[in-house]
């Protein structure tokens, strides 16, 4: 149950970030979302 | 000159490169860290090695994700009104419950994100506002805001340097983010109280009518704070789900209770900033990642093991560890680089996973007081960009950092060198 609520979180988080991303923003800022939208997504597709 | 070490000082000359381009602020130290590790793997002849870049990351995934979802937590009660009428709630009627109530607004965001910019993003504006209107000089409201953002970081539940130490504390594998509460407490607690009675003479001005908030809007706020305080403390005998699921829990009652109601566009964009308001020092932490595994894959974490090993037997270990703590504070301080001060801090964990939880929460004391007195990229600027201000000089605000980073400072000395008799603290 926790493992299903981990990976529902954040598969959200990585789609929040990716709305986020899609946002007009600073170079800066937009690397630092995609840093944490990358490591969120890769994370949300490793389900074990 | 063995490669390793050329290796070094590419990666660090990258960052360096870039901190100094742009005057080492904090929105670039993300893609700083990212094109150091991109530069250390390609000059090693591996390649761009994509699987350890994104893999560093994973280390500190674990536990930023509470702090990401008590953010987004945090942003929803700041946009539906509880959380600015929290502030009438905590002030006291006396300048030292005041101060006390004002120093605990500015602290909680940094206390349940672990971030110091949180506690600057959520609290600075209202309590600046507050602290004038008292008659307080501007650079003394900047440094309580300051002062109060750090110990917020440095207080229990989530503290960023203390995650840092702790994914370097581990050999193989990174240590767990677990055990810290008490820990954290003995380290900040001491400072937090001393600083809210020095800062009582703020409070003397006449009290200005702020608007009493509601109650039931920060219900979900106290069912929060109560359950993050179960888990810290009786988390051995208790289990409440972990952080995440408690901020979720949070973020439900906010959703249900809030004290102005809003339409479901302005929720999901509150949820949406909620986001991005930690984009900038989550990414660092988490490209922090990349260059450590990029590091460790080119030989540099290796070569490094391999100098200081010798001298982790026997009772140098905590005076190795005491040096490296210096040095990063002193480069911190010097340099006004926290970004550095990491680094040389990092560098104490290679020794680390011989070190408990104590031992790592006082290391992590010298990263955490580096980013209150650093003059530039430190929760010094941060404040005073938040606010708008340019004519508080750094110079008149540090003798009122000075005290609190000692005391934590030293607080972090005793734990690194009797740490080994402290194990009680961790529960």
């Amino acid at each position: 149950m926790i493992s299903i609520i981990y990976y529902v979180v954040i598969s959200l988080l990585a789609v929040l970030l990716l709305v986020d991303l899609l946002k007009k923003r600073p170079l800066p800022e937009l690397i630092s979302l995609a840093v944490i939208l990358v490591t969120f997504a890769l994370r949300a597709l490793h389900v074990k | 000159m063995r490669e390793e070490y050329l290796l070094a000082l590419l990666m660090l000359g990258v960052v360096a490169v870039v901190e100094i381009i742009t005057r080492n602020h904090p929105k670039w130290w993300a893609p700083a860290l990212l094109l150091a590790a991109v530069a250390g793997s390609l000059a090693a002849g591996m390649g761009l090695r994509f699987r350890e870049i994104v893999e560093g990351p994973f280390g500190f995934l674990d536990a930023l994700l509470p702090c990401v979802v008590g953010m987004i937590f945090l942003r929803v009660l700041k946009d539906n009104g509880a959380w600015d009428g929290l502030l009438s709630r905590l002030l006291g009627g006396s300048p030292i419950l005041s101060s006390f109530g004002a120093l605990l607004f500015v602290a909680l965001p940094g206390m349940l994100t672990g971030f110091a910019a949180a506690s600057v993003l959520m609290s600075a504006k209202p309590v600046y506002s507050y602290l004038r209107s008292r008659g307080a000089d501007k650079a003394k409201a900047v440094g309580f805001i300051a002062v109060g953002a750090f110990l917020g970081m440095m207080l229990p539940p989530n503290c960023i340097p203390a995650i840092v130490a702790a994914n370097g504390a581990g050999s193989v594998l990174p240590t767990p983010y677990v055990g810290f509460f008490l820990p954290l407490l003995v380290l900040a607690l001491p400072a937090f109280l001393l600083f809210g009675i020095m800062s009582a003479p703020l409070f003397k001005g006449t009290a200005p009518d702020l608007p009493k908030g509601k109650l039931l809007p920060l219900l979900p706020l106290v069912v929060v704070l109560a359950l993050v305080l179960v888990e810290g403390l009786l988390g051995s005998y208790v289990y409440v789900g972990g952080q995440v699921i408690i901020f979720l829990v949070g973020l439900v009652l906010a959703f249900l209770l809030p004290a102005e109601r809003r339409g479901l566009k302005a929720a999901l964009d509150t949820v949406l900033q909620g986001t991005a308001d930690l984009a900038i020092p989550a990414a660092a932490v988490l490209a922090l990642g990349s260059f450590i595994e990029v590091s460790s894959m080119n030989g540099i974490r290796g070569i490094f093991s391999y100098h200081i090993l010798p001298w982790t037997n026997g009772d140098l270990t905590w005076a190795v560890m005491l040096v490296l703590m210096a040095l990063s504070l002193a480069v911190g301080f010097f340099l006004s680089a926290p970004l550095p001060a990491f680094f040389i801090t990092y560098a104490v964990f290679p020794i680390g996973w011989l070190a408990n939880t104590v031992i790592v929460t006082g290391c992590a004391a010298a990263v955490g007081v580096v980013c209150l007195i650093a003059f530039r990229g430190g929760v010094f600027s941060r404040t005073k960009e938040e606010l708008g201000i340019e004519d508080v000089t750094y110079k008149q605000v540090l003798p009122q950092l000075l005290l609190p980073a000692l005391l934590v400072t030293v607080l972090g000395v005793v734990m690194v060198v009797f740490g080994d008799k402290m194990t009680g603290l961790i529960l």
